[in-house]
């Protein structure tokens, strides 16, 4: 390699061939790798905990912070935007040097992304478990770590990225780049697109001069309701998957792959057509993930088919990657980093299959909501993304700590345990999900549910979740194997590491074009020899010579898959009738409401009954489209670990809520809800329900007269005390002892789920029975 | 890396390899054609989802989803209901239902899904919930067609709410059946046994086809 032969030492100046002398920055790669390996073994440690909560429920002691529904968004949150996203971090600062032939344009932004991102990751660590949460699944973080993802990813991160392609020495981008460009482009965009939102906190700070609390002011609101609040989310939550989890981790591949295993890349062809073709099919996929629910059924046919067309797309990358290693197969039975990178494409080819798969309208309908998609998204994120990370650390460590390997022994030690305890996770998670899913659709000879009673099909799978908890130990285990590995390694580092100064010549403005494709056609039209150019690709060599404008194109790429399904879900009223009936919340009930997100409970709970006969048996009428114009966010959740709420209202007493808060295993035998003993002791506070009132009425929702009149406190006081007062009179504890709790407001709101549809018109606004406080 | 035109271990197809001038840090690319059966399945993806839209969304061959489940609902009505659809919502339909075995299997069900939560999993009653269903104490009925009442309205002092989700043949066979739990006398928590006693429910009528 003509570099390696111009390595000196320490010589600062160019030499007389005016090459330019340049070091890489190895240091902010040793930080992020680091990083992405302890806060991997933090997300699978916490993963391991709420594992163990499913399959023994009593296992958070009735601790506020410790409970499902606000540890599972740490886990997914520390999984992706941590342990990947540190991962993707390090892969980037690593190759993307050497692929410029140019140092990061800032060294100070480097840093300031770095710390930036661990600050963000800290904020999640001491949030997400104390319920500040916008409760939009992996969009959780609340509005000012929002803000701070932002400047973090586009400015920090995404600038010094854009400004060390600019100034790179090298003419052409490798395809690992495109990659890079498309997960920076991609994510800023579905990031602000998903959170736009309205901080209940500064309302009620510029509505009455001062911030009631802490809670309030993290609080906000995203700026959609229902069925387009879904839309949105979706849309941003597959392509987390898609610009976060697989463009990233597939540039990563095209440089480390071929690094590890010395062999030139399969086809790069393939990487230009598999590189457009995924950009621009991903985007579409979204709706996928909201079939049969209250979303219209175009989108979901968009999303359906969008998701059919994506699968070659994706597997021309796991071609590239597996032909890659031709005539380096007899070194992976060696080679534990070439396993891991088998191992990881391999997940990947089958995930990417069965995404697919699971995206076609009947199967879906038996895989949602169970541990199906759970199982999936672990092959994912397990087998890909992990193993693709750890092949990178195994092959940096020796690089970044200028030393060798501590144990070759170890590393193949972690391989295998990972590899089982993925296995093991995935089949019986599989097993889980299939069995819960069937069960939930059996008709007995009678024509009804074989399994009417849902606790039926929840205890059957507690096994099942006692070998995910085992799997997900040894995979746990593995990692930390890494850990040891990378800390023994890098104790054996030097005293100071060697800055290799490397020399290359700057671009030059009048560099020789790329030849320009001549037509193979005799006879033919313009047309035809235009066409003919197009297809032998020369132009896209061009392409890869002007950073800036590839990165137009793949903005160009990405965005019209999203305005092709968003804007006629905004602009056409016909996509979500209204309901007469439907009204907004009470004041009382919009605080419950805040408290089940804030409590997570749509992590285990969905609200959105989908149109068969199965689920309209077990939980009544299907879910409309018009039901959820005043819910931001919507709730309709994605797995159904309990049975779904959307019609919960009016079917038990307040009582039995109650005392279901205080411990679910006195009323339902083999529950595995966790308790909720601090609902029965917080307290509402009922003057900063003026903020949250006057946020929705912000976002248009109608309040009207409550508002004008400034009796939004008065109102929710007067509900409350009504409801303790029917608890009282139900065999519960005495009203003055349950009127200001959180779990009275939680009850307003469980009571009011679902029940406007079958009010009849014209209703008659809120009832004006009030108890005075 | 000046080797790699030359694959040690794929000597077969070696002469079919164009190496391409690329050079990023020592990766090289190959000039290979994109494997045939990628663009097959690819174009074939593309042709699947055209025309799955087009039937689906613009001809008349699948009914909309709304549809299937409607007629899904009326051929279940008929394979759980039968001939109970006819039938007034009186004494008799209970004692029709409590002679079938069939009818009462649905009411088992329909109790399972909606009424152990509160009256517990053999109708033994849970403490300050529900009450015991198996004894000859009632609190709220004095004959069986209060029964309907209470699932159909709930109590008036809201100890027991309306049973909003159940079609009235439905909770005809969960008040039958839970009228025909009465007298099994399993052992329930303390105060499950409230109310007083009252006159026996008329007898089941047995029928022949059982529905």
């Amino acid at each position: 390699m003509a570099d390696k032969a111009k390595k000196t030492k320490a010589h600062q100046h160019p030499d007389k061939d005016g090459l330019e002398a340049f070091v890489y920055d190895d240091q902010i790669v040793r930080m992020f790798a680091w990083a992405t390996i302890i806060w991997g073994v933090v997300a699978m440690l916490v993963g391991v905990i709420i594992a163990i909560e499913l399959a023994y429920p009593d296992s958070s002691f009735g601790i506020s912070f410790l409970s499902f529904g606000r540890l599972r968004p740490l886990h997914t949150n520390a999984a992706i935007f941590a342990f990947a996203g540190n991962g993707i971090f390090a892969a980037i600062y690593y190759s993307t040097q050497r692929l410029c032939k140019a140092r990061m344009y800032s060294d100070l932004l480097s840093k300031l992304h770095f710390y930036g991102w661990q600050l963000i990751i800290l904020s999640a660590v001491l949030t997400l478990p104390f319920g500040i949460t916008q409760g939009k699944e992996y969009a959780e973080l609340e509005w000012p770590i929002d803000l701070m993802i932002a400047v973090v990813w586009l400015v920090f991160f995404g600038g010094n990225f854009m400004m060390t392609l600019i100034h790179r020495r090298e003419r052409h981008i490798y395809v690992a780049l495109w990659f890079y460009i498309a997960t920076i482009v991609t994510v800023t965009m579905l990031h602000v697109f998903n959170n736009l939102w309205v901080p209940a906190g500064l309302v009620y700070l510029v509505q009455y001069g001062e911030m009631p609390s802490a809670e309030l002011a993290l609080k906000s609101y995203p700026i959609y309701a229902g069925v387009q609040d879904a839309l949105m989310q979706w849309w941003y939550g597959h392509n987390a998957v898609a610009f976060f989890l697989t463009t990233p981790f597939l540039g990563l591949m095209y440089y480390f792959l071929p690094k590890a295993a010395e062999r030139p890349v399969f086809s790069y062809k393939l990487s230009i057509i598999h590189f457009w073709s995924l950009v621009f099919i991903y985007i579409w996929a979204g709706p996928h993930h909201l079939h049969y629910t209250a979303l219209p059924e175009w989108a979901s046919t968009v999303g359906m088919v969008f998701s059919v067309m994506l699968w070659m797309p994706s597997w021309g990358g796991m071609i590239n990657g597996l032909m890659t290693l031709r005539g380096a197969w007899h070194r992976v039975a060696s080679d534990p980093i070439l396993k891991f990178y088998i191992v990881g494409i391999t997940f990947y080819g089958m995930s990417t299959f069965e995404g697919p798969l699971l995206s076609i309208k009947s199967v879906n309908s038996l895989s949602h909501y169970t541990d199906w998609t759970i199982a999936h998204v672990h092959a994912g994120v397990l087998g890909w993304n992990g193993f693709m990370t750890f092949g990178m650390l195994y092959w940096m460590m020796p690089r970044l700590f200028q030393t060798k390997l501590y144990s070759k022994k170890l590393c193949a030690a972690h391989f295998w345990i990972g590899t089982i305890g993925m296995v093991l996770y995935v089949l019986a998670i599989y097993a889980a999900g299939i069995t819960q899913g069937l069960m939930w659709r059996a008709f007995d000879v009678n024509g009804r549910l074989s399994y009417p009673d849902f606790i039926e099909t929840v205890t059957v799978l507690i096994p099942m979740y006692w070998i995910r908890v085992v799997g997900g130990l040894l995979y746990l285990t593995g990692a930390i194997l890494g850990l040891y590995n990378m800390f023994m390694t890098w104790k054996a580092r030097p005293e100071k590491y060697e800055d290799v100064v490397h020399y290359a010549p700057a671009l030059s403005k009048n560099d020789p074009a790329d030849p320009s494709a001549k037509s193979r056609l005799g006879a033919n039209t313009g047309v035809g020899h235009a066409g003919d150019k197009f297809l032998q690709g020369n132009w896209h060599r061009s392409l890869e010579r002007k950073p800036v404008k590839f990165t137009l194109w793949v903005l160009v790429a990405v965005a019209i898959g999203g305005i092709v399904e968003a804007v006629p879900m905004f602009m056409v009223s016909s996509n979500i009738p209204t309901i007469t009936t439907v009204t907004p919340y009470t004041p009382l009930e919009l605080a419950g409401r805040d408290i089940y997100v804030a409590e997570g409970c749509y992590n285990c709970h969905s609200q959105m009954i989908r149109p068969f006969l199965w689920e309209t048996m077990r939980y009544g009428e299907y879910s409309k489209p018009g039901e959820f114009v005043y819910d931001h966010p919507f709730q309709w959740g994605s797995r159904r670990i309990g049975p779904d709420l959307a019609r919960e209202g009016g079917l038990r007493t307040h009582l039995w809520h109650y005392r279901h808060f205080k411990n679910p295993a006195d009323i339902s035998e083999n529950s595995i809800m966790p308790r909720y003993p601090w609902l029965l002791s917080n307290t509402i506070n009922f003057d900063e329900i003026r903020g949250r009132v006057d946020s929705m009425a912000l976002l248009g929702v109608p309040y009207g007269e409550l508002l004008l009149e400034g009796k939004t406190v008065e109102h929710a006081q007067g509900q409350a005390l009504e409801i303790a007062m029917e608890l009282e009179a139900q065999g519960g504890p005495s009203y003055e002892e349950t009127y200001d709790k959180k779990v009275v407001a939680l009850i307003a709101y469980l009571q009011r789920m679902g029940t406007d549809i079958s009010k009849t018109p014209p209703l008659v606004e809120e009832t004006q029975e009030e108890v005075s406080p | 890396m000046s080797d790699t035109n030359k694959p040690d271990s794929y000597k077969g197809e070696a002469h079919q390899e164009e190496l391409l001038s690329h050079n990023y840090d020592g990766i090289q690319e190959y000039d290979n054609p994109i494997p045939g059966w990628w663009h097959m399945i690819f174009i074939g993806s593309c042709i699947f989802a055209v025309l799955y839209v087009v039937v689906v969304h613009f001809t008349p061959m699948i009914p909309s989803r709304e549809v299937r489940l409607a007629n899904k609902i009326a051929a279940a009505e008929e394979i759980q209901f039968g001939k109970l659809r006819e039938m007034p919502m009186d004494e008799v339909k209970l004692q029709t239902i409590m002679g079938s075995e069939a009818w009462l299997a649905t009411g088992k069900s329909i109790f399972n899904g909606t009424c152990t939560v509160c009256h517990g999993k053999e109708a033994q009653g849970i403490t300050g919930l529900g009450l015991n269903l198996t004894d000859d104490n009632y609190l709220y009925v004095k004959e069986m067609m209060d029964i309907v009442g209470l699932v159909t309205n709930g109590t008036e002092n809201k100890k027991m709410p309306a049973q909003t989700l159940l079609n009235p043949n439905e909770i005809a066979m969960v008040a039958a059946y839970a009228a025909s739990l009465r007298g099994t006398f399993v052992p329930g928590p303390e105060g499950s046994d409230a109310g007083e006693t009252i006159a026996p429910f008329p007898a089941p009528i047995m029928s022949d086809d059982g529905g």
